[in-house]
């Protein structure tokens, strides 16, 4: 009875691998959807108002949802640290926290943006907003077309491990 | 202190002993020490030397980051926080003739306004006797024009005359950081032309005072007010009476006859010696 039970509880541990490998995959695609739609807000009203970026990171913050959103509202809550550190470092620190789903490239990506944001001119702003969102659109058109793909893969594989082991250990 | 909250931790506690010392200027430079200018004088304080770094967290926290915002301003050359203005130099990015912005930053020179309560009661009334007349406050940068102006706003808007001051720079009224008197009525962050209209329809000013007269488009500010019947009290760059009737721009003012009296402020060492002439 034990012997089943354990093996029951180890076959309901693969799936739950393969489950969360999957939840995994699709919360990077909701993020990066996320922080692309948080740049393309960012763009337009950079392009339209040349809003300074505290407002613009107030505005964001309630218009954005997801996890873009909330970086947008973290960083507006942490401006007042200008002057004690650079934007770029807040600009990272938030980052850090709410992009933890993404890979090292898209992270190192929006790192750079924030190198230029409210530094330099309007024009090479948003020409770096615009490197940026066409990069993350490049990843996420990959990841959508994957994304079937790994589903099946992730299901698959915790299956098939889980009734392995079922095989195994009965 | 205002200035204070602008610079990196380290130099703060050098910038708040300075001052007690009446500094006018904080001077920051790429690849220099930090420095303050003191009765005219530039002296460097100690610590590490500046680097772009810091002058970009000086420019960061002045502008909330947001430089692109500032651009306007910074074609002036110079960019304002809490009434304190950031005069800058480095790299100009253009479009043309147009100033896009400035990177690379390699200097910052951050003014330090003062209120000098009891300057102008030598002279104040001389220039009140029949009515406020048209007074031009003349001397070099950095000698207290401006001071000299806020002082004279005050008293006489505390005598009962409507004063609208027109706060191009944001340098006189510094967002409320000074006392300009009972009937005074700040406009900040205008041009001249457009503040001018403004506060002639709208304020009914008996007087009004600006800041730095220096374009041609300056005459004709100048004159639609004393043509609406207003009197006048602005400030000029200029060394005395002859400096400026010696340059085409000014002269043209004084052949107008508007200015009816030249105040100009001479300076030695820490002390300033205030010259009324009529007319």
């Amino acid at each position: 009875m034990l012997r089943l039970l354990g093996a029951l509880l180890i076959a309901g541990a693969s799936l739950a691998i393969g489950l969360s490998y999957i939840a995994g995959e699709a919360r990077k695609l909701n993020d990066l959807r996320s922080f692309v739609l948080l740049l393309k807000e960012m763009c337009g009203e950079l392009g339209v108002r040349a809003s300074p970026l505290p407002e613009l990171l107030e505005l964001l913050g309630r218009r954005c949802g997801g996890c873009g959103g909330s970086f947008a509202a973290s960083l507006h809550s942490r401006m007042n640290e200008l002057g004690e550190k650079e934007f770029s470092q807040l600009w990272n620190e938030c980052l850090t926290v709410f992009s933890r789903y993404l890979e090292s490239e898209e992270r190192e990506q929006l790192q750079t943006l924030g190198l230029c944001l409210g530094r330099y001119e309007l024009d090479r702003q948003l020409s770096e907003l615009e490197i940026c969102i066409n990069f993350l659109d490049r990843r996420i058109a990959g990841y959508s077309s994957l994304l079937p793909e790994k589903r099946r893969m992730g299901l698959g594989l915790a299956c098939s491990l889980g009734a392995l082991l079922l095989i195994v250990l009965i | 202190m205002t200035a204070c909250e602008l610079l990196p931790a380290q130099y703060r506690p050098a910038i708040l002993e300075a001052g007690k010392k009446t500094a006018e200027e904080i001077r920051l430079r790429r690849a220099q020490r930090l420095s303050l200018v003191i009765d005219g004088r530039e002296q460097e304080l100690g610590g590490d030397k500046l680097s772009e770094r810091d002058l970009m967290q000086v420019l960061e926290k002045a502008t909330g980051a947001s430089l692109h915002s500032v651009a306007p301003a910074m074609a002036k050359g110079y960019i304002s926080y809490k009434g304190l203005r950031i005069g800058l130099c480095g790299t100009a990015a253009m479009n043309g003739e147009q100033l896009l912005g400035i990177r690379g930053f390699s200097s910052l020179a951050i003014r330090l306004p003062k209120e000098c309560r009891g300057i102008c009661a030598g002279f104040a009334d001389r220039l009140m006797e029949n009515g406020f007349e048209n007074t031009l406050i003349v001397s070099p940068p950095g000698v207290g024009k401006t001071t000299l102006l806020r002082e004279l706003i005050r008293v006489t808007a505390n005598k009962g005359v409507r004063v609208a001051v027109l706060d191009e720079r944001c340098e006189l009224y510094a967002e409320g950081g000074f006392d300009l008197g009972r009937c005074s009525d700040v406009l900040s962050s205008v041009p001249k032309e457009l503040g001018a209209s403004m506060l002639l329809r709208g304020m009914n000013p008996q007087l009004i005072a600006m800041d730095e007269i220096s374009r041609e488009g300056d005459i004709e500010v100048i004159e639609q007010i004393i043509g609406c019947g207003v009197a006048l009290l602005a400030s000029a760059h200029g060394r005395g009476r002859e400096d400026m009737l010696s340059r085409p721009m000014y002269r043209k003012l004084f052949e107008m006859g508007i200015f009816r009296n030249i105040l100009t402020i001479y300076r030695n060492e820490s002390r300033r010696r205030y010259v009324l002439e009529k007319l």
